[in-house]
């Protein structure tokens, strides 16, 4: 059974481009355009996994975060935080509400890949 | 009958035995409820037969309450084995871990571990 | 595919700079609303985000320096000022014009987007004046020492709350096992009992020893996302030098010790106890029984690992030109022959000084003939692998299902006979798959796998080596083989032949079974060619069959062709050599012996009936007959058949000369070689010979034909 991972991004661009590597590489998507929109659809999807923004409208990727933690469903699902941002403070950040692990924006599509699989298992 | 080792996979057909079988996922999501179903069980039998043959998914904090059930069983002088065989699954996390490695167990007068050595 | 993405992000740029738009607008009238402020920093954001990631690199730089100013603003370092909105919206201008500008291929306005930013950077309060670094790439710099093979021990202890990042060990395990061989021990000795146990919690650690090319950075990289969240030590512990030729590695106290498993001071209690190590240690309760384990883990690892290193420094090799090595071994036959010539002339002298020279150098000869040989020995395997290709292409061709095997892919041939293996093994091959290997529906019906196989297999013998080349398919159909040798003039209808002999057939000149000729099995080129390749080579070709279970195809073949242990025989004043692989023995013919055959070339040896060849007959040799002859018996293709000559002088050392093109037709002699005293003895062919003295017996009495 193919691997559910969540892209959450307000980019179209990056969702797509997320979202096609994806499922060029077998795994099925799931997309959401800001924090509030992946909340509302991860309170009733298991997912594998989520791959968030940090910067987004509503809620942002830290607050998508903690509320992921918080919640029951998917609450130990691997989160990978995509930011533009290569200092180790967003990192921190994220890492101190939940993420998993992160990947800095601009990546190649077999970047993206190789950190699925490392959180992944 | 008493004359059997502290974990003889052999013995499962004991009358005495308590079995529980336990299927799906046996993943982090449901280990609080699965320690509390095996403490359950050790407290109310002298053997308890696990079932984990229709178990399709396991991680480490499943096998770890594994290991800890086995334990447990040990230092209260009971028996803790398995029915049947166990599922891919879990041979192949075992492997993966590096699980099988480490078959003799202190808890359980360094004899080879049942779940995770031996049984190759 | 990726043009799909870039369309998608212009729309989306344009859509977001629009808002861009609007937004400073509104926040000129707001000039403190968050919200707006917010909105701002996030349009750019995405713009530069977005754009790096499709290859707009030069909107992604610039979108940059704005963002960052914002950033400020957002923060609350700076606030909106007239000035601020102005640059930003000029700044909103220039990235449209960049967008718009990677559309037509025109060039950007370049001086305007300085400007701008120029304009910025003096309206940031007290600017640090470092540049903002551009967006890093996240790829791990290539390791420096991608070399040699070294192993480290990796502990790896992660905190216990390590699955509620959602962090999966067996992932960071598995990566490491993608770097290089690797052992791993969970200790698990850890986890408690139920009453004790937070089951969300992670109560293992492990021992991991990696043997890898990559470096201490690539294997730090694998725990990056939580290298604050976990114990990780890693030691280097066999660094891949020569220096440790020593197989053993550490004591198993010692490693406990460097682990910080154990003190020294345990250590030295322990060992006054005298007793197995690891044992004594779990006993006197000092450590528990998964640390042991783990340490030997690690002792056996590292002992397989230099084992390993030792085995490839020892096989470790030199690449030389074919051509040195046959003048090597060119001058080594001149060597031995001159041997030869010395151990004679040691010999005739009989100076016990002189012969015990010549002996030591004999031996050296010896040697060094071995050794020069035995360096253009090539294993087989590499015709083999080729071979692989061939089927499969052949049986997509023929629309067969075949899987190739191999056995003996290590066997050693000489360099020259595997070159010259190579047809005639192809031809064999593909014969089996066009003739043995019936089709999938065919198999089916016959109640066999739909899949044929065909091994192909090498093995020494002796002095030889066999290939077998062996299928499932249909075997050989005796009477089709009749039929069509009738058919072709090959034997007559009449013909009484053995099964051997029918089998042998496909042998014959201008032979072929399949009912139509194929792209696979060639046209003209018949199983006569390969079998004359094969005698060639010094060789023989042997075929058994069973109708409908497969046939096998033995090739023997001399190891070398070089040089060859034969029989050194005379007849008048001709010296001449006999491979000694075909020699079973010698027996007198005398005068009566021939008298009671009759006149029949046939002697009694032990009872037995052995036809002969008078070779003195056959070379037209007229120098006297001596009373008492001598037959050398042979066994050529498992026909027992003599040899007969003047005497036999003994074993030589042969090494092989070619007789030149001149002489390339004479039957039934192979070669040449110089003997000691610098006289030429010719090479028997003695197949050759046995197939012309047949031919002869068939066209006058037929009685004593063998076979």
């Amino acid at each position: 059974m193919a691997k559910l991972i969540m892209t959450a991004d307000d980019s179209a661009s990056v969702r797509q481009m997320v979202s096609f590597t994806l499922k060029q590489n077998g795994y099925d998507v799931l997309e959401a355009v800001d924090g509030k929109d992946a909340l509302v659809k991860l309170s009733s999807q298991k997912v594998d996994m989520l791959i968030t923004d940090l910067n987004m409208p509503n809620v942002d990727g830290l607050g998508l975060i903690r509320g992921v933690r918080a919640g029951a469903l998917n609450k130990f699902i691997p989160i990978i935080m995509l930011t533009t941002e290569s200092q180790d403070g967003k990192k921190s950040e994220g890492k101190a509400a939940g993420a998993t692990g992160w990947i800095v924006k601009p990546f190649k599509p077999e970047q993206l890949i190789a950190v699925i699989k490392k959180v992944l298992g | 009958m008493m004359e059997q080792k502290a974990c003889d996979p052999k013995r499962t057909a004991d009358a005495s035995a308590r079995t529980l079988a336990i299927d799906g996922a046996l993943t982090i999501e449901r280990s609080g409820e699965f320690r509390q179903t095996l403490r359950d069980a050790l407290a109310g039998a002298q053997q308890v037969v696990l079932d984990v043959t229709q178990v399709q998914e396991i991680d480490i904090p499943g096998l770890q309450l594994i290991c800890s059930a086995c334990k447990t069983a040990a230092a209260a002088g009971k028996v803790f084995t398995f029915a049947g065989h166990l599922p891919a699954c879990l041979l192949e996390l075992k492997d993966g871990i590096g699980a099988c490695q480490n078959s003799p167990c202190s808890h359980n007068g360094n004899s080879s571990c049942i779940w995770f050595g031996g049984m190759k | 595919m990726i043009e799909q993405h870039i369309v998608t992000y212009r729309e989306e740029a344009n859509e977001l700079l629009a808002e861009l738009e609007t937004s400073l607008l509104e926040l000129e009238e707001n000039p403190t609303d968050e919200e707006l402020i917010g909105r701002v920093f996030r349009a750019m954001h995405t713009i530069k985000g977005s754009g790096a990631m499709f290859g707009f690199d030069e909107v992604a730089q610039f979108t940059h320096e704005v963002e960052t100013v914002f950033d400020l603003v957002r923060n609350g370092k700076m606030t909106v000022s007239k000035l601020l909105l102005n640059l930003t919206l000029r700044a909103r201008d220039h990235i449209k014009s960049l967008l718009d500008a990677s559309v037509s291929g025109e060039e950007s306005d370049r001086a305007e987007g300085e400007a701008v930013i120029a304009g910025l950077k003096q309206l940031v309060p007290s600017s640090p004046n470092e540049p903002s670094p551009p967006p890093v790439q996240s790829q791990p710099a290539p390791d420096a020492e991608a070399e040699t093979l070294k192993t480290w021990r990796i502990r790896f202890k992660p905190c216990p709350e390590i699955f509620l990042s959602g962090t999966k060990p067996l992932g960071l395990i598995n990566e490491l096992r993608e770097l290089g061989t690797c052992h791993v021990v969970a200790h698990t000795a850890g986890v408690p009992v139920l009453n004790d146990m937070n089951p969300e919690l992670c109560y293992i650690y492990w021992d991991i020893i990696l043997t890898t090319a990559r470096g201490m950075d690539a294997i730090k990289d694998v725990f990056i996302f939580i290298e604050d969240d976990c114990e990780l030590k890693v030691d280097l512990i066999d660094d891949g030098g020569t220096g440790d030729t020593d197989l053993d590695y550490k004591k198993l106290g010692d490693i406990l010790v460097e682990r910080g498993d154990l003190s020294p001071m345990e250590i030295q209690k322990i060992l006054g106890l005298q007793k197995r190590f690891g044992e004594l240690a779990v006993a006197v309760g000092a450590i528990t029984p998964d640390k042991v384990q783990s340490a030997l883990v690690e002792q056996q690892h590292v002992k397989n690992v230099r084992q390993e290193r030792a085995t490839q420094e020892s096989t470790s090799s030199i690449r030389v030109p074919a051509e040195k090595l046959d003048l090597l071994v060119n001058l080594v036959g001149e060597l031995v022959t001159v041997q030869a010539h010395l151990s004679q002339t040691a010999a005739l002298h009989g100076n016990t000084d002189f012969a015990s020279i010549a002996e030591e150098v004999e031996r050296l000869t010896n040697d060094l003939r071995d050794t020069a040989l035995n360096i253009r020995m090539l294993p087989i395997g590499t015709t083999f692998s080729k071979f692989k290709r061939l089927v499969r292409d052949l049986s997509q061709e023929l629309g067969k299902e075949i899987e190739m095997e191999t056995e003996g892919a290590e066997t050693e041939l000489d360099k020259t006979v595997i070159e010259r293996l190579n047809d005639p093994l192809v031809h064999l091959i593909r014969n089996s798959i066009d003739h043995g290997i019936e089709m999938p529906d065919v198999r089916l019906a016959a109640g066999k796998p739909a899949q044929g196989t065909v091994h192909l297999g090498a093995m020494h013998s002796g002095d030889s080596v066999l290939i077998t080349i062996r299928d499932d398919g249909a075997g050989l159909d005796k009477e089709a083989i009749r039929a069509k040798a009738v058919e072709r003039g090959i034997i007559a209808a009449t013909a009484e032949l053995s099964d051997k002999e029918i089998y042998n057939l496909i042998f014959a000149p201008g032979f072929s079974t399949a009912a139509k000729v194929t792209n696979v099995s060639g046209r003209g080129v018949g199983m006569d060619v390969v079998k004359k390749a094969i005698e060639g080579l010094r060789g023989s070709i042997d075929i058994t069959t069973a109708q409908g279970t497969g046939s096998t195809i033995t090739l023997k073949i001399p190891l070398t062709l070089a040089i060859i242990e034969s029989l050194l025989v005379r007849i008048g004043p001709d010296y001449f050599v006999m491979p000694l692989s075909s020699v079973e023995e010698c027996v007198e013919l005398t005068r009566d012996n021939i008298e009671e055959a009759h006149g029949r070339h046939l002697a009694n040896v032990r009872g037995a009936i052995v036809p002969y060849i008078p070779l003195r007959d056959q070379f037209s040799i007229s120098a006297n007959r001596p009373d008492i002859e001598q037959i050398v018996i042979t066994n050529i293709h498992g026909t027992k058949v003599g040899f007969v000559v003047d005497s036999v002088i003994g074993e030589h050392q042969t090494v092989i000369k070619s007789l030149g093109r001149m002489y390339r037709d004479v039957r039934g002699i192979s070669g040449a070689t110089i003997l000691g005293d610098g006289t030429v003895a010719l090479i028997l062919d003695m197949g050759l010979l046995l197939q012309s003295a047949e031919a002869l017996e068939q066209g006058g009495v037929s009685s004593a034909a063998p076979m």
